[in-house]
């Protein structure tokens, strides 16, 4: 296959919206069972430590509503490059906070998809796991054409009107 | 009018001005759903608190001296410990607990502290030693517990600030769900 029809398959508009909706479903859930308890989010925050003590209440409380308004800008499809943005600097800076936390050898919990203290440690799976959303997230930033995007849908809605 | 006709040597060009486009887009799109996100999480955490101050305790004891609330050692807690001379309230929801919790530890999260009221006043009479414990310094549940006990009049209540982590990293008994102890 060459790099033409590679690039012809990347941009087919049923392939971006997969991206999109795997991708936003995944940051929907994250954020949602953080939301549930901050309290737990916190400590997961706390014990990477790197997010200076005074901060670290603050990231627990405002973090998760932004992962949950990219989400539905990625499902719903509205700023769908932005979110795919910020989900890009997302899932960097969590890989970034794994690694360093690997390299230090700390026993932590991850975080990402439970807040109990009790969840598994952190291990190299984990940053696989998280770096492989991000070519999901660059995918749809450098393709997307707003495939079942609800503004598109509503301009649409709007022209056949008139 | 003459219609001016693209060529091949203009499609770099054209191409990198999509690409500028789609990145100025893309940041402004991006800062936007940040400060969505930054106003619903304020929005919501006014609206619903969970307990969970913006700037946190740093120091804990700091706070419990505010409230009169006395802090227990770890060392002094293994000790009474070892006397069976202290009543351990673990503050964590019941999942947690049946995880992992310190040995004959009851599981009163702060809003059922009035059902267990009577049981704890008796062995304060008895001389025992209440100290309510979470988990992680950044848990407010065991302060949250100990306070809610003073109201109803238990005075002696002690708080182990991150209790259970502590505990375990101490390499104290632990007993769980299948009610094996290590």
């Amino acid at each position: 296959m060459n790099r033409r029809n590679v690039t012809k398959l990347l941009g087919h508009p049923a392939m971006i919206l997969i991206s999109r909706l795997l991708l936003g479903g995944i940051f929907l859930y994250a954020g949602i069972i953080k939301v549930a308890d901050p309290h737990g989010f916190a400590l997961a925050i706390r014990n990477y430590q790197l997010v200076p003590d005074g901060m670290v209440n603050v990231v627990a409380l405002l973090l998760p509503w932004i992962e949950i308004v990219i989400a539905a800008g990625l499902i719903l499809g509205v700023g769908i490059r932005g979110a795919a943005l910020v989900s890009a600097f997302l899932l960097g800076a969590f890989a970034l906070a794994l690694a360093i936390n690997l390299a230090r050898g700390l026993d932590i919990s991850c975080g990402c998809f439970s807040t109990a203290p009790s969840a598994g440690s952190i291990n190299w799976l984990y940053l696989a796991r998280d770096l492989s959303l991000l070519p999901m997230a660059l995918h749809i930033y450098r393709f997307d054409r707003g495939m079942l995007a609800i503004t598109g849908l509503a301009s649409r809605g709007k022209t056949a009107m008139d | 009018m003459k219609k001016e006709k693209r060529t091949k040597k203009d499609r770099p060009s054209i191409h990198a001005a999509s690409t500028t486009k789609r990145t100025t887009v893309g940041f402004r799109e991006g800062l936007l759903l940040l400060l969505i996100g930054i106003a619903i999480g304020t929005g919501y955490h006014v609206v619903t608190p969970s307990g969970l101050s913006w700037f946190g305790n740093t120091n804990p004891s700091v706070s419990l001296n505010a409230e009169g609330i006395e802090e227990i050692a770890l060392d002094d807690v293994w000790s009474l410990y070892r006397q069976k001379e202290a009543v351990f309230l673990d503050a964590r929801d019941p999942d947690t607990f049946w995880k992992g919790h310190i040995p004959g530890a009851l599981n009163i999260p702060p809003p059922d502290a009035e059902h267990w009221i009577d049981d704890i006043r008796a062995f304060e009479n008895d001389g025992k030693t209440i100290i309510s414990y979470c988990d992680g310094v950044a848990c407010p549940l065991g302060e949250e517990l100990a306070l809610n006990l003073r109201e109803k009049g238990v005075q002696s209540v002690k708080v182990l600030i991150n209790g259970w982590s502590r505990w375990r990293a101490a390499g104290h008994p632990e007993e769980r769900l299948d009610n094996e102890s290590s």
